[in-house]
């Protein structure tokens, strides 16, 4: 498997492609909090934030990033639904999505979901959780 | 015939130069793990030769005779290979260097044997890469201050 060099940018759209193919998913945005916008018509949906990144510097024109990456995700349940059993389907979903190539089309050296915490799915009609992953690429600077 | 030590490590420093796929020989002075700031070095300047500055025991006191010497040189290789599997260009390097090594058994007779002692697994993480070469060079001592 061949390796190349890529960045923060290119590194988060690949994530929100792998997740934009979800069957079903009504939202994604990059760059966003939780916020009162959200509503039944945007879900399921997902922001993708970038957390942190180190980087260490290998050559002069070689950088290993280690990217930390938050997905927040939202579903929304009618009366008769279950709404823990919608968020953890959803869970699941993206946790398949971003999972298939762990390495983003050969932008990133590997990719690994590091914690998942929820509000439980308790919160009928509403549910809100994270997904932290950590992806391993290279850059030039 | 007298030989020393600057000639052989200028020599070597020379031969390895003329490797096929190898762009810079530097020359190293101090512990072998920090004498040389790799991350200063750009991926065009790798293939690179690392030659740390060896230790020199007295291999045999000669009676009547100059003592026989051995510089037991340790070489690290670095590259760079942004395939996950990086046999082949380890191979092709390794081979390359072994053979130009080998094939000049005297080093341009500043030596009286010349020979490849160990070769060490690659090692580092994606795309950086090393390995250790072990050489043992014999030679008699120079009168000479050197």
């Amino acid at each position: 498997m061949l390796i190349k060099k890529s960045s923060k940018e290119t590194i988060i759209q690949k994530v929100g492609t792998a997740i934009s193919g979800i069957t079903g998913i009504a939202y994604y945005d990059f760059q966003r909090k939780y916020d009162q916008s959200i509503n039944k018509a945007k879900c399921p949906g997902c922001f993708i934030n970038d957390v942190r990144i180190d980087k260490v510097q290998m050559l002069t024109d070689i950088v290993r990033n280690t990217f930390m990456i938050g997905i927040v995700g939202f579903e929304y349940a009618e009366e008769n639904e279950k709404l823990g059993t919608i968020m953890n389907t959803f869970i699941e979903q993206i946790k398949t999505a971003i999972t298939v190539d762990r390495t983003l089309d050969g932008e990133a050296y590997s990719l690994t979901i590091d914690v998942i915490e929820t509000d439980g799915g308790n919160r009928h009609p509403q549910c809100v959780f994270a997904i932290m992953i950590t992806v391993v690429f290279y850059s030039s600077n | 015939m007298a030989q020393n030590r600057r000639d052989i490590l200028s020599e070597l420093e020379t031969l390895i130069g003329t490797v096929t796929g190898v762009e810079t020989v530097v020359r190293t002075y101090g512990e072998a793990d920090v004498a040389l700031n790799i991350e200063l070095y750009a991926s065009t300047d790798l293939p690179l030769v690392e030659i740390m500055e060896p230790e020199e025991p007295t291999y045999e006191e000669m009676t009547s005779h100059r003592a026989l010497m051995q510089l037991m040189v340790d070489l690290k290789v670095y590259f760079v290979d942004w395939n996950t599997d990086v046999q082949d260009s380890y191979e092709t390097l390794m081979k390359n260097l072994r053979d130009k090594i080998g094939g000049d058994f005297k080093l341009g007779n500043t030596t009286i044997e010349s020979r490849v002692d160990s070769i060490s697994p690659v090692e580092g993480i994606l795309p950086l890469r090393s390995f250790g070469i072990s050489l043992e060079l014999r030679y008699y001592l120079n009168e000479k201050s050197t």
